[in-house]
C-alpha cells in the first residue's frame, strides 16, 4: 500500500468504529509489527537519499497523525462498547459528617469577627459569688436594681452562691488579674430564674465584651459594635443608641439595629418598626473600677451584651429559642 | 407606666401626635413599650426603671421629662415654688422614735371638710391607673400620688387619741386594714400610731382606727418618706404590696411631701371646701440639692464628641437644672433633689449626651492595634475538639444543667448541688455528668431517628463529701446507639476516642477496668475508665438494660465523658516531625487460635517485649470465635510490621524475629498457629 493509499483509507476507518476492540484492531493494521505504514517506513533503508528523506518526513508525519487520530478516538470511546452500563445519576455514596449546633455556629462566627477586631475570648465559671455577679457590678443587695435579675440561688444559703445572671462576673474577674489596656470577650451560659416560652429561656447564651484604657470612648464603642453588626448580618445595617439602664454602665444604651430580615421595611421581625432591639451597653461605671481595684480616674471603658441565641434566630430564621437546648436532631441535623 | 396624654397635657405642652412623642422618648428619655387608644384618649406605656422611677414614675415627673425632650413648656412649676406665707404650725404631738426608719414625716391639719362624692373627671382618672374612687378625701389623695409620686394619707383628726408616733411595732401587735385584712406585725416593722393604737403600716397601708367617713369635718394629712428597705421587707412578710409600697420601693425625694401636701390641699379645697391649719414636720436631715462640676473637656474624653458648654448650658435649662458657678471650661450644675439617680459627673453626662443625642455621635475606630487578641486556651482546645468529634460523625447537642429531683434515688444526694429556688422538681438539682441529660436527649431522639452519635461539651456541678465547696467541671460526652449495635458500637466508640487523642496529641492511652462512677449507669465488665499518661480522664462503656428500661430506649447504648480541665494539660498542641526510614517495610502476618480470655493488651505486650526494636507496627485485623475453633477460643490475625531505619532487612532476620515472638506466645500464652 502507498503512502497516499493509507491516508486515504486510516481516518476513515478510525472514525468508523465503535469498540476500543475495533480500533485496536485499525491501530494494529496499520501501525502494528506487520502494520501499512511500519512496513512503509522500515523499507526506508532501501531508498535513495533523496526519496528517503522526502518519503521519510511524509511517512513520519502521517504516522504522527494517525496515533493523533488513534489517541482521540480512544479516548471517546473508553468505557463503551461490551463494558457495563454505567449510570451517573445514581446517588453518591453517603458520607457522615455529624453537625455543630447551629448555637456553636453563631457563637463562632461572633467570636472570630470580635478577634478580628483585636479582642481576646476569655471565659469563666457558670457558678458564681455574689459578689462577682452583683455587687462588684454596682449592684448592691436589697438595691431594687437587683430584680432586673431573677436569680438562681444555691444552697445552703449563706455561701451566697448563684448560677450567674450574665457573663459579667468573668469581666471582674479578668480585671482583678490583669492590667489595662485590654479588649476582650466573654461568651458563655447564663441563667435566668424565669418561665420559658418561645422567646425566653432559663439557660442561654450571652456574648459580654468589655474595652478598658485610658481614652476609650462611647464614639469608639459605636465603631465596634456598627462593625460587628455589619459583619454578622453580612449587610449594611444601621445602628442607633438610645438611653438605656444597667447599673454597671454610665452613659448607658440599648443597642438597636436595622432589621437584616427586610431592611427597615418593616417585617413581622421586627414587629413592623424597621428596627431590632439586640443590645446593651455603656461606659463603665467608677464603682466597677473601684471594685476591681483600678484608679477610675485613669482608666475608662465600655462594656457591652448581647444574646447569641437572639442572633442565631435571626440569622438562621429559628423560630423558637428552646429548640438550641432541646436535643432534637431534627433541628441540628439541619446545619 | 401607662400615662394618658390627655391627663400629661395639663402639665406639659405636647403638640407631637401620640406616636411621634413615643419615637421621641425613646430615642432620648425612656423606652417606651407601646401606645394604645382608649376612647377619646392615648396611652404611652412606658418603661420605668429602677434609677428613673423615684422623679418619671408619675405625671408630674414624666411630663417634666417631656418637657426637656421636646422643648414643650413645662405647666407644673407652681406645684414647687415655695410658698412665702409659711404655714402655721402647731403644738400637735409629732414623734418619729428612729430618723433611720422614717427620713420625713410631714403633717397638715384641714378643717371645715365636706366629704362627698368625687366628680367623674376625677373618677375617671383613677380608675383608669386601677384605683377605685372612695370619696373626695381619699380620691386627693390618690390623685396627688399619681400626680407627684409621693403616697399620702388622710386621718380622721377627731379620731386621733394624742399624737402621732411613727415607731416599731410590737412584736405580734395587730391592726385591720382599710380594706378589712387582719394583720400581724413584729418589731421589724414601722407604724404610725397614736397614743392608743395603730393607725397605719408605714409605707404601706392605713387602717380602720381613723378611717375618713362622711361624718368627717377635721382631717391630718399625712405625706412621708419611710426607709425603702424596711417597707420592702414589711410587704414580704405581710405577703402583700400596694401603689404606696410600690412608690417607696424605689425611694422617693423626702422634698415632695412637703409639695404633695400643699397640692393635695389645694386640690381638696377645689373639690368641697375647707380651711388649711397647722403644718407638723419632723425632717432632721434636710437633703439639699447636689452641686456637680461639668466640664466639657471631660465630656469629650469620656464620650469622644465635642461639645460647647454653652450646648451643656441649653440642655441643663430644659432640664430645669440649675447653674450655680461657671467659669470657661466648667460648669457647676445644681441637681435638683427629685433626681435622686444623679450623683456624680457620669450620670451628668448621660443627662447632656441624651438630651443632646445619641444620633449626631460618629463613631470613631478604636486607636490601638491589639496584638495579643485570640482565643484563651481553654476555649480552642473546646473548639478543636467540637470540629473533630463532628468530623467523626457526631452531632452536637446541648442540654439544661438542670436534672430531676427523682436523681437522688441514684445519686448520693449530698454530692449533688441543690437550688434555693428551682423551677420545678423536672429542673432541681445542678448535673453531676453530662450523661443523665444526655439520657433525656435520647429518650427523644430515638423516636425519629435509628443511628445516633450525640456528643455534648459542658460544665458540670457536685459537691464534694463533708466539703462545702462546690466543684465545677468541662465535660466531654457522648452517646451512641444503633440497632444491631451490640460490641461493635463500643469499639467503634473506643476508636473515635483513640482518634481524637491522637489528634490531640495525646500519647499513652490506656483503658483499665471500670470503677463505678455513676451509679450504676454503665455495666461493669462492659466499661473502661480511661487513662492518658497514667491520670485518669474518664470512661467509656455499654449502658445497662435497667437504665435502657427507664428511658423506653431498646437498642444497644454505648456512653462516655471525658473531663476536659484533666485532659487539656496532657495534651500537646503541636506536632514534632519523627524522621521515617528510608528502607523498606517487611509484612508478615500471624494468624493463631488462644483463649477466650487472654487479652489483646497482654498479647500485644508480650510481642512488643519480645521484639528487638525492628517491629514497628502491630495490628490486629481479623478476630473470631466459632463452633469450628472449639469452646473457649478465639482466632486472632495480626499484621506485623518489621522495619530498619539502617538497612533493609533481610528475610534471615525477619524470620528470626519472627520465631521468636511465635515461641515467646506459645510459651506464654499457649497459642495454636492456625
Amino acid at each position: 500500500m502507498t503512502l497516499q493509499e493509507i491516508e486515504q483509507l486510516v481516518f476513515a476507518e478510525i472514525i468508523r468504529v465503535t469498540t476500543a476492540k475495533e480500533l485496536e484492531e485499525v491501530q494494529h493494521t496499520y501501525l502494528g509489527r506487520k502494520g501499512h505504514l511500519t512496513a512503509i517506513l522500515r523499507g526506508l533503508s532501501t531508498l535513495s537519499l533523496e526519496e528517503k528523506r522526502t518519503i521519510g518526513e511524509q511517512a513520519n508525519a502521517l504516522r504522527v497523525r494517525i496515533e493523533t487520530a488513534l489517541k482521540e478516538q480512544f479516548g471517546k470511546l473508553e468505557g463503551k462498547g461490551e463494558e457495563k452500563f454505567f449510570d451517573i445519576t445514581f446517588p453518591g455514596k453517603k458520607v457522615v459528617t455529624g453537625h455543630l449546633n447551629p448555637l456553636t455556629l453563631i457563637l463562632r462566627e461572633i467570636e472570630d469577627i470580635f478577634i478580628s477586631f483585636g479582642f481576646s475570648v476569655v471565659e469563666g465559671p457558670e457558678v458564681e459569688t455574689e459578689f462577682n455577679n452583683f455587687d462588684a457590678l454596682n449592684i448592691p443587695a436589697n438595691h431594687p436594681a437587683r430584680e432586673m435579675w431573677d436569680t438562681f440561688w444555691l444552697k445552703p444559703e449563706n455561701q451566697k452562691l448563684l448560677l450567674r445572671t450574665h457573663t459579667s462576673p468573668v469581666q471582674i474577674r479578668y480585671m482583678m488579674t490583669h492590667e489595662p489596656p485590654f479588649r476582650i470577650i466573654v461568651p458563655g451560659t447564663t441563667y435566668r430564674y424565669e418561665a420559658t416560652d418561645a422567646r425566653h429561656e432559663m439557660q442561654f447564651t450571652q456574648v459580654e465584651g468589655l474595652v478598658v484604657g485610658k481614652d476609650v470612648t462611647l464614639a469608639n464603642f459605636k465603631a465596634v459594635i456598627e462593625a460587628f453588626f455589619i459583619r454578622l448580618f453580612a449587610q449594611k445595617v444601621e445602628i442607633r443608641l438610645r438611653p438605656g439602664y444597667f447599673p454597671f454602665v454610665e452613659p448607658g444604651v440599648e443597642v438597636d439595629a436595622t432589621c437584616p430580615r427586610c431592611k427597615k421595611k418593616g417585617c413581622e421581625l421586627c414587629k413592623f418598626s424597621g428596627w431590632l432591639e439586640l443590645g446593651g451597653a455603656g461606659m463603665v461605671h467608677p464603682n466597677v473600677f473601684d471594685a476591681v481595684k483600678y484608679n477610675p480616674k485613669e482608666v475608662q471603658g465600655f462594656a457591652f451584651g448581647i444574646g447569641a441565641e437572639r442572633f442565631a434566630m435571626i440569622k438562621y430564621g429559628i423560630p423558637d429559642i428552646r429548640l438550641f437546648r432541646s436535643g432534637d436532631l431534627r433541628f441540628i441535623r439541619q446545619f | 407606666m401607662k400615662f394618658s396624654i390627655n391627663w400629661l397635657k395639663d402639665y406639659v405642652d405636647i403638640t407631637l401626635s401620640s406616636q411621634e412623642l413615643a419615637d421621641v422618648v425613646s430615642l432620648h428619655s425612656l423606652e417606651v413599650e407601646g401606645v394604645e387608644i382608649k376612647g377619646d384618649d392615648t396611652y404611652i406605656d412606658v418603661a420605668l426603671l429602677p434609677n428613673r422611677f423615684p422623679d418619671a414614675a408619675n405625671y408630674v415627673g414624666f411630663a417634666r421629662e417631656i418637657s426637656a425632650v421636646t422643648g414643650g413648656t413645662f405647666k407644673a412649676g407652681s406645684f414647687f415654688k415655695e410658698d412665702k406665707k409659711a404655714f402655721a404650725h402647731s403644738d400637735f404631738s409629732l414623734k418619729v422614735e428612729n430618723e433611720e426608719d422614717c427620713a420625713r414625716y410631714s403633717g397638715l391639719m384641714m378643717s371645715d371638710i365636706e366629704v362627698k362624692d368625687s366628680p367623674v373627671w376625677l373618677r375617671g382618672r383613677l380608675e383608669a391607673h386601677g384605683l377605685r374612687s372612695i370619696n373626695t378625701i381619699v380620691d386627693a389623695t390618690n390623685y396627688v400620688m399619681l400626680e407627684l409620686g409621693q403616697p399620702l394619707h388622710a386621718f380622721d383628726y377627731e379620731k386621733l387619741e394624742g399624737g402621732i408616733v411613727v415607731r416599731r411595732a410590737l412584736e405580734g401587735e395587730r391592726m385591720t386594714t382599710l380594706d378589712n385584712r387582719e394583720v400581724e406585725l413584729t418589731s421589724e416593722d414601722v407604724v404610725i400610731a397614736d397614743h392608743k393604737q395603730i393607725l397605719a403600716i408605714a409605707g404601706v397601708k392605713g387602717g380602720r382606727a381613723a378611717e375618713i367617713t362622711k361624718e368627717t369635718t377635721t382631717i391630718l394629712l399625712e405625706a412621708a418618706n419611710f426607709d425603702s428597705d424596711r417597707v420592702v421587707r414589711t410587704t414580704r412578710r405581710i405577703g402583700f404590696t400596694t401603689d404606696a409600697s410600690q412608690r417607696f420601693k424605689y425611694g422617693i425625694d423626702p422634698n415632695m411631701t412637703e409639695v404633695a401636701l400643699r397640692r393635695v390641699a389645694d386640690l381638696i379645697q377645689k373639690l368641697g371646701g375647707g380651711k388649711i391649719g397647722s403644718f407638723v414636720d419632723a425632717y432632721p436631715k434636710k437633703i439639699l440639692p447636689k452641686v456637680l462640676a461639668f466640664s466639657a473637656k471631660e465630656y469629650e474624653k469620656l464620650v469622644g464628641e465635642p461639645l460647647l458648654l454653652k450646648e451643656a448650658r441649653a440642655i441643663f435649662r430644659r432640664l430645669q437644672w440649675g447653674i450655680k458657678k461657671a467659669t470657661k471650661d466648667i460648669l457647676w450644675v445644681e441637681v435638683p433633689t427629685w433626681r435622686r439617680d444623679v450623683e456624680r459627673f457620669e450620670d451628668v453626662v448621660e443627662e447632656v449626651v441624651r438630651l443632646h443625642g445619641y444620633d449626631t455621635l460618629e463613631s470613631k475606630t478604636l486607636s490601638r492595634v491589639s496584638l495579643h487578641a485570640k482565643r484563651d486556651d481553654h476555649p480552642q482546645y473546646v473548639k478543636n475538639i467540637k470540629e473533630r468529634m463532628v468530623g467523626f460523625g457526631f452531632d452536637e447537642i446541648y442540654s439544661y444543667s438542670f436534672i430531676p429531683h427523682a436523681w437522688n434515688e441514684v445519686c448520693d444526694e449530698n454530692t449533688l448541688v441543690q437550688l434555693e429556688n428551682p423551677v420545678s422538681a423536672e429542673y432541681y438539682y445542678l448535673r453531676p455528668t453530662l450523661i443523665f441529660p444526655l439520657f433525656r436527649a435520647l429518650e427523644s431522639n430515638v423516636k425519629f431517628f435509628s443511628d445516633i452519635k450525640m456528643f455534648e461539651v459542658g460544665n458540670v456541678f457536685s459537691r464534694e463529701k463533708n466539703n462545702e465547696d462546690i466543684v465545677e467541671r468541662t465535660k466531654l460526652a457522648g452517646m451512641l446507639t444503633r440497632e444491631k449495635g451490640g460490641d461493635h458500637l463500643f469499639y467503634e466508640c473506643k476508636g473515635t476516642l483513640n482518634e481524637l487523642f491522637h489528634t490531640l496529641g495525646v500519647d499513652q492511652v490506656e483503658y483499665r477496668a471500670h470503677e463505678e462512677v455513676w451509679c450504676g449507669v454503665l455495666i461493669q465488665s462492659r466499661s473502661a475508665d480511661i487513662y492518658v499518661s497514667g491520670v485518669r480522664v474518664g470512661c467509656l462503656g455499654v449502658v445497662s438494660p435497667r437504665w435502657l428500661e427507664r428511658f423506653d430506649v431498646v437498642h444497644d447504648v454505648v456512653a462516655f465523658e471525658l473531663d476536659l480541665n484533666t485532659l487539656l494539660p496532657l495534651t500537646e498542641a503541636e506536632r514534632r516531625f519523627v524522621a521515617f526510614s528510608k528502607y523498606p517495610e517487611v509484612v508478615r502476618d500471624i494468624s493463631f487460635v488462644v483463649g477466650q480470655e487472654v487479652r489483646i493488651s497482654e498479647i500485644e505486650k508480650i510481642i512488643g517485649e519480645t521484639s528487638s526494636g525492628i517491629l514497628v507496627a502491630i495490628d490486629l485485623f481479623d478476630m473470631f470465635e466459632g463452633e469450628r475453633l472449639g469452646e473457649g477460643k478465639k482466632s486472632l490475625s495480626f499484621h506485623l510490621t518489621f522495619q530498619s531505619d539502617q538497612k533493609t532487612l533481610t528475610s534471615e532476620e525477619v524470620a528470626a524475629e519472627f520465631l521468636k515472638i511465635i515461641t515467646a506466645l506459645q510459651e506464654q500464652c499457649n497459642i495454636e498457629i492456625r
